[in-house]
């Protein structure tokens, strides 16, 4: 009986102790984000600019398809709505970009809950294959003279943010740790079991009471809100956009597959994801030239049939990680 | 009277084109009524249908038409292939699995493509006489497409009434477990059905190659609407995929024609989307679970 | 688990040996050809940088653009460089994505700290790295940003135009077809930049000619069928039949305008006829086609480097093909860079970019691609004014043969022009 309790404290305070190094190691590397615009070159700040779009895209995809299962295949319309958002915001509005950039999240999230309201209702690969329908319409439509008069259609719009490099890595930074510390929050409150039990058995959430389509549809927003951030502030970083460099599938394969290969449904999966595959492909593929995108695929596929659970998941089951919660 | 055979005109015009589709699009809908996988990498089997065809033509001056013959065979085994050693093991794993698997398959298809065949488009100059028909004219390669398509279905549609693979193709396709319990071998149903896709497809592209040209990307491009022709029609039903092609053949057809280009090419997607809203597994689709 | 240890250890094996396999193959930017490999060793060398699509989209035409980069690379330092200092480029591969060349041109810019840069290929990049080039204050010659929206009322003072601005693509076209009776127009156009600056000027011609167009339509890139457009052309019964965008469109009106039996007077369509890809793709229905061409290979030019006739034997020698007007654009932008550069080192003794940046926005000259005159100032600055493009037509030669002839402009053309009806 003794000696148990004296196990649990020890475990305790061997938590506490691995909890704390992590708390300073997480402070080391904010730390050393945080000043790596003033000792590094353009090109290094231009590249964890880009990880910081992949983390927010990626977890922002996750936050909605990861929690409840529905597949987002067009996870690009919202980057794309953020972004065009933004740069009409700053050509014809002249608003400044820091209220650009919230306000043309809002749109993202606003076009989201008007989208998801319908759309929401279908369920499964009817789901994925609806929004990968919508954005390519979206796309489409941004070039049409339909929506020319706000879009300027095929000619794109060119834009002077006033923001400057380092301006861009920091908001972008904040996304990203805005997007994982509003996952962690959600992955820990009774908002994101509901989102799990929507995933796990929508029937039976309903009839335990739960508002699965306002929860579905809340989520969905968010992620929206999410993706048009990364979206507003990638347009601010091309300084011209036109439909295809916005509305582009990569946008939103990328992401899944980071999503895919960290873990779905976790809070750090899509950061880990994020991180290798960004960076791998920084290096990889610059030497692949012709057949980047073959290899891509070959990755893609190997994931898929070896690891289909995810990186985080895997060494949880093996305890080298903390469990998360499950239904 | 002018105006009729006008209508007359665009409307023909629309099915000719949905035939391509429906070549396309009723493999798709086998895939996924007897495996539950949506296959992205679809429109590269038109793409290297195509290529087969235009090289058989270019290098071994094979008549453009009996290209068909070898290329649908070749892409039947290659159908095989790619189902035995990937597909197969996406089976009954969830959606976001076999989306992104056949995703992957698709780019590996189409950059080995760009990186062999080069992004040059390939087009075959074959039967560009106009034909008359209804008081407009038509190439001769349009009808003869839309012949060699209605005999394609006609052989797929009598293939699954009347031959026991076909039938155990439909059996699997409403009930897998259960056709399990009555001795078929639904592992071998998945492969073939995947098969007869590929090569269906296959033939798509040799008629792509003729009507137009094929170039690496041309699968990703073509299957987003083909994609919006099966879930129309309900995916997993065969009719269903041919009547929704044909459907979504003539609206972007007319769309282009009386309104507008635009209009056309969103047409399609538009339809779809409304389609799902009120029905949300398509017209005469079975309901499927996440 | 096991199953797993298996894949992982493939998935490396995979790496490491496509990895060894890569560094065994040559990259496009180490061939034989490459100008590092062939530096001359006098002088510090001069440092180019550039980012070029090598993947993706622009693939085809990035890397003929690249080999003309090469190509007058190598030429230059066979010749001991320029006021002895050799030339060494640097190039990397921006996926056709706008945003990769960004990043990549700050990558040269700042890692590499190159000496100066040569622009991307495409409208869609160049408008994306132009604010690069202004920023860094570092004259850039882009070679293939044919939409005049980069230039026009940013009043850019680094950024110049090589390549003719989009808007006269095929008013040549209209021309000849107004000196034959061609009275209306059908114009369809890709909405996206490169045509829709095409669709203005063709406007713009049809005003001037009192030509009257009776089908104004822009169709989405997505399009993959154009027999309803070439139907409405048809209802409208317009005398040419105009526009277009990418290859496979023109390949695609070209085969629609025959299957619903539309016989315009002149079918002329941006990109595509100029390449000899149309012609097997569609067989004798590129009969009487015309379209335009930047560049060709038999006319007289001179530039800093060498003449046109030396430039395509020697491509031709190095990659046995004939070279297209892409690769002639990137190796006239290196005629024009040199030029600058040996002004600059003269003058200056270094490479001044205030001192290159007046050169080029000031200088009125020849390369191989053609005559080179910008903007000097005002909102327009740096728009490329002083080259006009040919317009070639598909014709059968006496023996039957379809060949490829120059219409206009006049004083190049080798063959009149011919027409449907």
């Amino acid at each position: 009986m003794e000696a148990s309790t004296a196990t649990t404290a020890e475990r305790i305070s061997v938590r506490r102790r691995v909890g704390v190094a992590v708390g300073v190691l997480a402070a080391a590397v904010l730390l050393v984000l945080g000043l790596l615009p003033s000792f590094t070159s353009p090109y290094i700040v231009s590249l964890f600019f880009l990880l910081y779009m992949f983390i927010t895209l990626s977890a922002g995809w996750n936050m909605f398809s990861g929690y409840t299962g529905y597949i987002n295949f067009g996870y690009t319309a919202f980057l794309g709505v953020g972004a065009y958002g933004m740069a009409v915001l700053i050509t014809r509005y002249h608003f400044p970009w820091i209220v650009a950039i919230p306000t043309a999240s809002g749109l993202a999230a606003a076009f989201a809950l008007i989208v998801g309201l319908p759309l929401l209702r279908i369920r499964g690969v009817y789901f994925a294959i609806a929004m990968l329908s919508l954005a390519t319409v979206v796309g489409i439509l941004a070039s049409t003279r339909f929506l020319a008069p706000v879009t300027k259609g095929g000619v794109g719009i060119p834009m002077l943010s006033g923001m400057s490099l380092t301006m861009q890595y920091y908001v972008m930074g904040l996304i990203a740790l805005a997007t994982v510390l509003a996952t962690y929050a959600i992955a820990n409150s009774r908002f994101g079991l509901r989102l799990l039990s929507v995933r796990e058995d929508e029937l039976a959430a309903q009839v335990m009471g739960i508002h699965t389509g306002t929860v579905k549809l809340a989520a969905f927003a968010l992620s929206a809100l999410f993706g048009g951030a990364a979206g507003a502030v990638q347009a601010a970083f091309l300084s011209y956009i036109e439909p295809a460099s916005v509305f582009n599938i990569n946008y939103t394969v990328r992401p899944i597959v980071m999503a895919l290969f960290g873990g779905q449904g976790t809070v750090f999966g899509p950061v880990l994801g994020a991180v290798v595959f960004t960076f791998v492909a920084e290096i990889i593929w610059s030497r692949f030239l012709a057949l980047h995108l073959a290899i891509f695929g070959a990755l893609l596929i190997l994931l898929v049939l070896g690891m289909p659970q995810g990186v985080i998941p895997w060494l949880q089951r093996r305890s080298f990680l903390p469990k998360t919660r499950k239904l | 009277m002018d105006q009729f055979l006008l209508v007359v005109e665009v409307v023909l015009r629309g099915l000719f084109l949905g035939m391509l589709y429906a070549l396309l699009a009723s493999g798709l809908s086998m895939v996924f009524g007897v495996m539950r996988v949506v296959n992205f990498a679809h429109g590269e089997f038109l793409m290297l249908g195509g290529f087969l065809a235009y090289f058989l033509w270019s290098l071994g001056h094979v008549n453009p038409l009996l290209t068909i013959v070898i290329v649908m065979p070749v892409m039947f085994v290659a159908g095989m292939v790619v189902q035995r050693l990937l597909v197969e093991r996406v089976v009954g794993k969830p959606v976001l699995s076999s989306l992104l698997l056949t995703f992957g398959i698709s780019i590996v298809l189409m950059n080995l493509a760009q990186y062999f065949f080069t992004t040059n488009l390939r087009g075959i100059p074959y039967m560009g006489e106009p034909a008359q028909l209804l008081g407009a004219s038509y190439a001769r390669y349009t009808l003869l497409s839309f012949g060699i398509g209605g005999v394609l279905g006609t052989v797929l549609f009598s293939f699954l009434r009347f031959t026991s693979w076909g039938k155990a193709i439909r059996a699997t396709s409403q009930n897998a477990e259960v056709a399990m319990a009555c001795g078929i071998d639904v592992r071998r149903v998945r492969m073939v059905s995947f098969a007869v896709g590929a090569a269906l497809a296959g033939a798509a592209g040799v008629l792509a190659a003729i009507t137009s040209a094929v170039y690496p990307a041309i699968g990703s491009i073509i299957i987003l609407r083909a994609f919006a022709v099966v879930v129309l029609g309900g995916l997993g039903s065969i009719g269903g995929a041919l009547l929704g092609a044909l459907l979504i053949g003539v609206a972007e057809s007319a769309g282009t024609f009386y309104l507008s280009a635009e209009v056309g090419q969103i047409i399609a997607f538009v339809v779809l989307i409304m389609v799902l809203l009120v029905r949300p597994a398509g017209i005469f689709g079975a309901r499927v679970e996440a | 688990m096991k199953r797993l240890l298996a894949l992982v250890v493939l998935v490396l094996g995979i790496l490491v040996l496509a990895g060894a396999c890569s560094e065994a193959a040559p990259t496009p930017t180490s061939t034989p050809t490459a100008a590092s490999t062939s530096t001359v060793e006098t002088g510090k060398p001069i440092v180019i940088g550039a980012a070029v699509s090598q993947t993706g989209p622009y693939e085809r035409a990035g890397l003929f653009m690249f080999r003309g980069y090469q190509l007058a690379v190598t030429t230059l330092n066979e010749r001991g460089g320029i006021q002895e200092r050799p030339l060494k480029l640097i190039v990397y591969d921006d996926q056709s994505d706008p945003a990769t060349a960004v990043r990549l041109y700050q990558k040269l810019l700042t890692q590499d700290k190159v000496d100066i840069l040569l622009g991307p290929y495409s409208s869609a990049v160049t408008n994306a790295t132009a604010p690069i080039f202004e920023q860094a204050k570092m004259p850039t010659i882009t070679a293939m940003g044919s939409d005049p929206r980069i230039w026009e009322g940013k009043s850019y003072r680094w950024t110049v135009q090589l390549i003719h601005s989009s808007r006269p693509y095929l008013v040549g076209s209209m021309e000849l077809a107004a000196q034959h009776g061609a009275k209306t127009v059908a114009l369809v156009y890709e909405n996206t930049a490169f045509p829709i600056a095409m669709a203005e000027g063709i406007r713009d011609k049809a005003k001037e000619l009192g030509m009257q167009i009776v089908l104004d339509e822009a169709y989405p890139k997505e399009t993959t069928d154009f027999t309803p457009l070439a139907s409405k052309a048809k209802a409208a019964n317009a005398d040419i039949f105009m526009g277009g965008g990418y290859f496979p469109a023109s390949v695609g009106l070209t085969k629609a305008t025959y299957a619903v039996n539309y016989k315009p007077v002149l079918m002329t369509w941006a990109v595509g006829p100029a390449e000899a890809d149309y012609a097997k793709s569609v067989g004798d229905q590129a009969l009487c086609v015309t379209g335009n061409s930047s560049w060709l290979p038999q006319t007289m030019t001179q530039g800093y480097i060498t003449d046109n006739q030396t430039f395509v034997q020697r491509y031709k020698d190095l990659w046995h093909e004939d070279p297209g007007y892409h690769a002639a654009g990137g190796f006239g932008t290196v005629e024009l860079l040199a030029q600058t550069l040996e002004a600059s080192l003269k003058a200056k003794g270094a490479v001044d970019n205030e001192f290159i940046r007046n050169f080029l926005f000031t200088t009125e000259t020849d390369t191989i691609f053609g005559h080179y005159k910008v903007v000097a100032d005002g909102p327009n600055a740096g728009l490329q004014t002083g080259m006009i493009p040919f317009q070639i037509q598909w014709q059968k030669d006496s023996l039957g043969k379809m060949v490829q002839q120059v219409v206009h402009p006049e004083e190049y053309a080798t063959a009149g022009p011919c027409f449907l009806r």
